[in-house]
């Protein structure tokens, strides 16, 4: 199936852990490069199919997807990115991701392997390289002589389309 | 008293000013003019690589690119001169190569991709002249000087004013 076990406390220490805590991050591709999230903010990955365009709308980036009795706003990663849309959409997800007391999807073009960071191995992103917010992004790391940007959950709730839509479910009270 | 005559504090061989050492430069092309930045102030040249695309990045950016462990930010000489980027269609022949430069204030490193590198000229100070207004339609203000390199005009940049500006550069052919 295409959902994802990715539920809060998946993992359970049997005792006290050695070593440096580790963050487990979902890898997923917007064009042909690599982004990460961490994991403990998602809950799901559903296909994309439902995904349409929210009426009267008034931001290419944005959309709307049915999730359980509701919708929640999708951000579309590639527009937001300014990336051309993928050859094969067919791998297209929406990851469904709460945090910031809200609940919204990232449409992304492909879900990859999960990886551990250590959060000391993770770059804050360099001056000048992306025109966006740099609070959307948590910084960089490096996993198999490729260059993952991490994104910010929170940074990504805080964004004022998904804070203006006013169907967005507010989860955790 | 007889004082000393004055001419005769004139005799003798007067020594010369310190003879200023020649300036290293390294020489490379964009748009195949060629173009030069100080050896001194420069870090290391490295081979091109495919560098990670950073979302909606300045148009003179192309991304970030891992070197000795750090993530360094890749800017695009081309680019920043107003060339389109190398493509199948672009003529001439390319064998692009990284140059990696600190910038001030605060000496931050990265790394700026051109054409390809030329050679490393020596050129003694009073060979270099003073840049007309404008040089390849590029304002005398990111030209530190010009020099002769066997009847083909070598363009003495001032990386760090160059890198550091946001003012639109069209470089003329």
């Amino acid at each position: 199936m295409d959902l994802l076990a990715l539920r809060r406390g998946r993992r359970k220490a049997a005792g006290p852990q050695p070593g440096p805590a580790r963050e487990e991050v979902l890898l997923f591709l917007v064009a042909d490069e690599i982004y990460g999230i961490g994991v403990r903010c998602l809950r799901q990955a559903i296909l994309s199919a439902g995904l349409r365009d929210i009426p009267g709308g008034q931001h290419d980036a944005l959309g709307e997807v049915g999730y359980r009795d509701g919708k929640i706003p999708v951000v579309k990663m590639g527009v937001l990115f300014g990336f051309p849309a993928p050859a094969d959409p067919s791998r297209r997800r929406i990851l469904v991701v709460e945090a910031g007391g809200r609940r919204f999807g990232l449409m992304v073009d492909g879900v990859g392997e999960t990886a551990e960071v250590d959060p000391k191995g993770i770059d804050p992103l360099p001056e000048m390289v992306t025109l966006l917010d740099p609070r959307l992004f948590r910084g960089l790391f490096r996993h198999k002589e490729r260059i993952v940007l991490l994104m910010a959950e929170g940074g990504l709730a805080a964004m004022e389309d998904i804070e203006a839509y006013g169907a967005g479910e507010r989860v955790g009270g | 008293m007889a004082g000393i005559p004055t001419l005769s504090l004139r005799k003798g061989p007067s020594p010369k000013p310190a003879a200023l050492p020649p300036i290293q430069l390294l020489v490379f092309q964009i748009g195949g003019k060629l173009f030069g930045v100080e050896i001194a102030r420069l870090g290391q040249i490295i081979d091109f690589r495919r560098p990670t695309r950073t979302p909606r990045r300045p148009a003179y950016v192309d991304g970030v690119i891992a070197h000795r462990g750090a993530i360094l930010p890749l800017y695009s000489l081309r680019r920043r001169l107003g060339l389109a980027p190398i493509g199948p269609g672009t003529p001439g022949e390319f064998r692009q190569a990284i140059l990696l430069v600190r910038l001030p204030p605060d000496d931050r490193l990265l790394g700026v991709s051109v054409d390809s590198v030329f050679k490393v000229i020596a050129l003694d100070r009073e060979t270099i002249l003073t840049p007309p207004p404008k040089v390849f339609g590029i304002r005398s203000e990111f030209i530190r000087g010009v020099a002769n390199l066997g009847g083909r005009p070598v363009v003495w940049l001032d990386q760090e004013r160059l890198l550091s500006s946001a003012e639109e550069i069209t470089l003329t052919t």
